[in-house]
């Protein structure tokens, strides 16, 4: 399974989302369940699934899917297809 | 003014020289202090009550069982109108808590065991929530050895861990154990034998497979726990003790029906590993 499969499942199930709901682009504002309380699954999940532990200060800073991507990919976790 | 649960009514009457109410509805508007005697939801209510009028009234809470530890927490739980209603904030906290240890003869024994499954409910849930502190998780852990050295019977120390539980519980989070309670609470029937099970027995029956799932789940546990120094082992076979399957039997097809509504719940959302939308299959094949 690809990084990028992998994350659209993780966040699916994170943000409760049916898969028709879900795309790149989608931003935080437009997620209902994008609250703290989603940030703080999300950050359960990417450590589940990547391994990686978000700070603080990058979780806060998270207003997209494609951010999640940038953080994840300077990291050394790659979403090249 | 003295509010206490009709099981210790006589008693508490016999010791304690103040004017003593039924319900929550007596209680007069200018009295200086309530002592309320009671389960957690009792306690809940005086809190409630007194946090309504102003906190100007001296709240002292004495639980007649253990587990809830409401008497040691911020934490109100009510349930209106069909649904648990969950609020936080310093001033629910009681002004004074007592043990009184004589208060337990007059509890049901079962609810006194159920109560021992609340408290390690607590404790884990506490302990592995993703928002405890390094500290925190110490200071749960030391209170999980004692706990191990406590039988799961009527011992009156678990009145002390049970407040201590929920006091450094209510400083991270809970998480799946008690989404599920607090979702299906509400709405289970009776069982076969004409009981309805309350928040402690489903914490009880709910720790070993949701214990079982996050250890599996994530490798979380198992770290948290040896970081710690605790032993993995002594904690599940404890937590199988307190596992009953007629009323996890019995609860399953509730938490099937309801398992989107589970997976917003906000304690399942801060669960020490993710639940999954397809995390059900676990707990519905019984892989534990």
């Amino acid at each position: 399974m690809t990084n990028r499969v992998k994350l659209r499942l993780l966040l699916l199930d994170v943000f409760l989302l049916e898969p028709d709901e879900f795309h790149w682009d989608l931003l935080r504002k437009d997620v209902e369940t994008w609250d703290s309380l989603g940030l703080l699954s999300m950050a359960v999940g990417v450590q589940e699934s990547f391994g990686y532990h978000f700070s603080a200060d990058e979780a806060n800073s998270i207003k997209s899917v494609q951010d999640i991507i940038k953080i994840l990919s300077v990291n050394g976790i790659s979403f090249e297809e | 003014m003295v509010w206490a649960h009709h099981r210790v009514r006589k008693f508490v009457r016999d010791k304690l020289p103040y004017a003593q109410v039924n319900s929550s509805n007596e209680v007069h508007d200018d009295i200086a202090a309530l002592i309320v005697v009671g389960g957690g939801s009792m306690i809940d209510l005086a809190k409630d009550l007194r946090y309504e009028r102003g906190n100007n009234i001296v709240l002292v809470a004495i639980p007649t069982v253990w587990g809830s530890g409401a008497e040691n927490s911020p934490v109100v739980v009510l349930e209106r109108d069909g649904e648990k209603w969950i609020r936080m904030d310093s001033g629910f906290l009681p002004d004074y808590r007592v043990v009184w240890r004589e208060l337990m003869p007059f509890a049901p024994e079962k609810l006194l065991i159920y109560g021992c499954g609340d408290v390690w409910a607590h404790a884990l849930e506490g302990m592995l929530s993703p928002l405890a502190t390094r500290e925190l998780q110490a200071e749960i852990a030391n209170l999980i050895r004692r706990m191990l050295e406590v039988e799961l019977n009527l011992d009156g120390e678990w009145y002390e861990l049970s407040a201590q539980a929920c006091a450094a519980q209510a400083q991270s989070s809970v998480g799946l154990i008690h989404g599920i309670a607090h979702v299906l609470e509400p709405m289970l029937p009776e069982n076969d034998d004409g009981e309805k099970l309350g928040h402690a027995r489903l914490c009880s029956t709910l720790l070993y497979p949701i214990m079982s799932y996050n250890r599996q789940a994530s490798g979380k546990l198992e770290h948290t726990f040896q970081e710690n120094g605790l032993a993995v082992e002594p904690i599940f076979t404890v937590l199988q003790e307190l596992f009953e399957s007629s009323d996890y039997d019995f609860i399953l097809p509730f938490v099937h029906d309801n398992w989107k509504i589970i997976l917003r719940n906000p304690s399942s959302r801060a669960n020490s590993a993710l639940v999954r939308q397809n995390s059900l299959d676990f707990f519905v094949e019984k892989r534990f």
